[in-house]
């Protein structure tokens, strides 16, 4: 059950991860072919930093998990460093259930009428003539704390030191 | 007086979790939901407050000027990765004359270089201890100096422009500018810009590297230099050392001459570097890559000369996309990008998961009337203005013991920034923020900087000494800081003659 919670975890790290490395990938290129359009034609296009800001907006939220998965968040190590591995595991596991669950909880709770909402509309850009479909990038917060949810409790189970 | 209660419990669940080793995301947007859960059950709280989160998180998702973050953190990663640190080093050191002095100058201006890309100080640091320290040694340069040059010069790149947290001290200062004049009654206030505040920083930044760089001529007297290796310096220097300034001329200008704006800038930058990674890569195809920057550069100059003359543009552009495809077609085989790109995902995410709970801590902290505190312990100061910004700038100092600038900047500007800018100048306080949070990670026994030095120097080198050999840097520090402090012309100078505002 344990393993296999892990692998699962782990197959989610990875599609994450490759998605928000993409999302990197189209920030780079998109914003840059907007400054050539736009300094070097005089070409102003929308859209196409509409998709920069929206590749950004799921980056900022779906980074969360992918950096949490890999231990990656700042700690203050100052008596972490002197702590046994047990209480720093114990340290951890307080954390899981004291704060990340009841933070990301309910964030998802609080967050998924607003975005039930922004699909009921097909919520698109704010400036007209912008990129349609703004609804799924709201949606990437939901998808976010379920995801900080799943990646914390592998985290505390698999024992990450950092 | 209820709430100062509840606030002192925050406070200290604040301190105690982080503190605790768990990760400071968790803890500042964590602490605060428990604790106004708790107030709640006392009726303490509303909480009907928590119910704005969501949409503080959404205002981070669509905040276009944080875009340049992970672009500036994408340049950096591409320039480590280019080992192009490592060559600035050894070429900068040959062109000064290879004396234990010139590799000491030489290591001040390439982290001022490197500074002015990375803006991390985890990394700086140890990418210079690693790198320069042991080199440094074995030029002879005493222990106690190579440390304290390494630490401060490692800690350069908050202040040197274009360094990211000066990019989210920007975010921060100009809202909370926008807030303090309107509650002064001035609907229409001068916007803050990050342009401003890299312009504000250029002067203490250069300041503080020639104050250092005069401590390290001090302390090292001239000796006489051992005959060069074969390699003429001047082909060194422009292999290894123009390059980079070319980048940072061509990002920083673009900001400071108020034509693109930071995020548009710092695209180029990335540009730019992957140009630079590509050459490291397949030397062989120097010229394709060369070709593509000097495009773009040319793109620069017909635009800035107002040449418009379409197929010189077309061609340019076209030079400058062919070079780009083939420097990403070569970076992704010599397998340098996609580590790039994974480092760039995680550093971006250490810094948004800061900013996302910094914003349910300052939710809350609102929630318990904790402005209003402030605001009244502000009026009990005295001094005015002085009174308050000096309270502030100490209690930030002891901050920066615990906490790093990300953390610090988006938990206290909020909460002090509406406040204080209703009689501050915006540009000088967001300076003196950064000067004295540098100042702040350099301080023994907690300094940020510290600790990532002991972690790549030799156990040769003891703690106290490395306490002892920051010493004459803090120093430094602390002058620099008065001098801003004394005459903020030093900080707003720049700006009002750049953007005139």
């Amino acid at each position: 059950m344990r393993d296999r919670f892990l692998s699962f975890a782990a197959v989610l790290h990875r599609t994450t991860k490759t998605f928000c490395v993409c999302a990197l990938a189209v920030i780079a290129s998109g914003q840059l072919a907007v400054v050539l359009l736009r300094y070097g034609f005089g070409i102003g296009f929308l859209q196409l930093q509409d998709m920069v800001a929206y590749a950004f907006a799921a980056l900022v939220v779906l980074g969360l998990p992918v950096a949490l998965s890999e231990n990656a968040h700042v700690r203050v190590d100052v008596f972490r460093a002197r702590q046994s591995f047990r209480w720093r595991q114990r340290f951890d596991l307080c954390g899981l259930v004291l704060l990340l669950i009841p933070v990301f909880g309910l964030t998802l709770w609080t967050v998924l009428p607003a975005v039930a909402f922004s699909w009921s509309i097909q919520e698109g850009a704010i400036e007209t003539g912008g990129l349609p479909g703004y609804f799924l990038v709201k949606t990437c917060l939901p998808i976010a704390c379920v995801l900080m949810l799943i990646q914390g409790v592998a985290w505390v189970l698999r024992g990450d030191d950092g | 007086m209820a709430e100062g209660f509840w606030l002192i419990i925050f406070g200290l669940g604040l301190l105690g979790g982080i503190l605790s080793g768990v990760p400071v995301l968790l803890v500042i947007s964590g602490v605060p939901v428990l604790v106004a859960f708790l107030a709640a059950g006392f009726g303490a709280f509303d909480l009907s407050y928590l119910q704005a989160f969501p949409q503080r998180v959404f205002g981070i998702m669509n905040n276009t000027l944080l875009i340049a973050v992970p672009l500036f953190v994408l340049m950096g990663a591409l320039l480590e990765r280019s080992r192009l640190a490592e060559r600035m080093l050894l070429s900068a050191a040959a062109a000064l004359g290879g004396s234990g002095r010139a590799l000491a100058l030489a290591v001040l201006l390439v982290s001022t270089l490197i500074a002015a890309s990375t803006g991390i100080i985890g990394a700086t640091i140890v990418m210079l201890g690693m790198i320069a320290l042991p080199a440094l040694l074995r030029a002879g340069v005493p222990e106690r100096l190579s440390s304290g040059l390494v630490c401060a010069a490692g800690t350069l790149g908050q202040i040197i422009p274009p360094s990211i947290v000066l990019v989210l001290l920007g975010d921060q200062i100009s809202n909370a500018y926008l807030e303090a004049q309107q509650a002064a009654g001035n609907f229409a206030p001068f916007p803050v810009t990050v342009g401003d505040l890299f312009a504000g920083a250029m002067i203490p930044g250069l300041v503080l590297v020639a104050l250092y760089g005069a401590y390290v001529i001090l302390r090292l007297p001239s000796t006489k230099s051992r005959p060069n290796s074969s390699a003429p310096p001047i082909n060194g220097l422009l292999r290894d050392i123009l390059p980079p300034i070319l980048l940072i001329i061509a990002v920083l200008g673009a900001i400071l001459a108020g034509v693109a704006t930071p995020t548009e800038a710092a695209a180029v930058g990335v540009a730019g570097a992957l140009l630079l990674v590509a050459t490291n890569a397949t030397p062989r195809l120097w010229w394709v890559f060369a070709i593509g920057g000097a495009s773009g550069f040319a793109l620069v100059g017909s635009k800035l000369l107002g040449v418009a003359w379409l197929p010189l543009t077309l061609l340019l552009t076209g030079l400058l996309v062919v070079g780009l495809i083939a420097a990403t077609w070569t970076s992704v085989r010599s397998g340098a990008l996609a580590p790039a790109l994974a480092q760039t995902v995680q550093v971006s995410a250490m810094i948004f998961g800061i900013i996302v709970a910094a914003s349910m801590l300052s939710l809350v902290f609102r929630g318990f009337g904790g402005v209003e505190l402030v605001h009244d312990l502000f009026d009990s100061l005295p001094g005015e203005a002085w009174g308050m910004l000096i309270a502030t700038l100490f209690v930030v100092f002891l901050l920066g013991f615990v906490l790093e600038f990300v953390e610090i900047v988006f938990i206290t500007v909020p909460i002090v920034g509406p406040i204080l800018l209703q009689q501050i100048d915006p540009v000088w306080f967001a300076i003196l923020l950064a000067l004295n949070l540098q100042t702040s990670f350099l301080t023994p026994p907690f300094g940020f900087a510290l600790f990532y030095f002991r972690s790549v120097a030799p156990e040769s080198i003891s703690t106290g000494q490395i306490y002892r050999a920051i010493v004459p840097f803090v120093l430094i520090q602390l002058v620099t800081l008065i001098m801003v402090l004394i005459f903020p012309a030093l900080a707003t100078w720049l700006p009002s003659m750049l953007f005139g505002s």
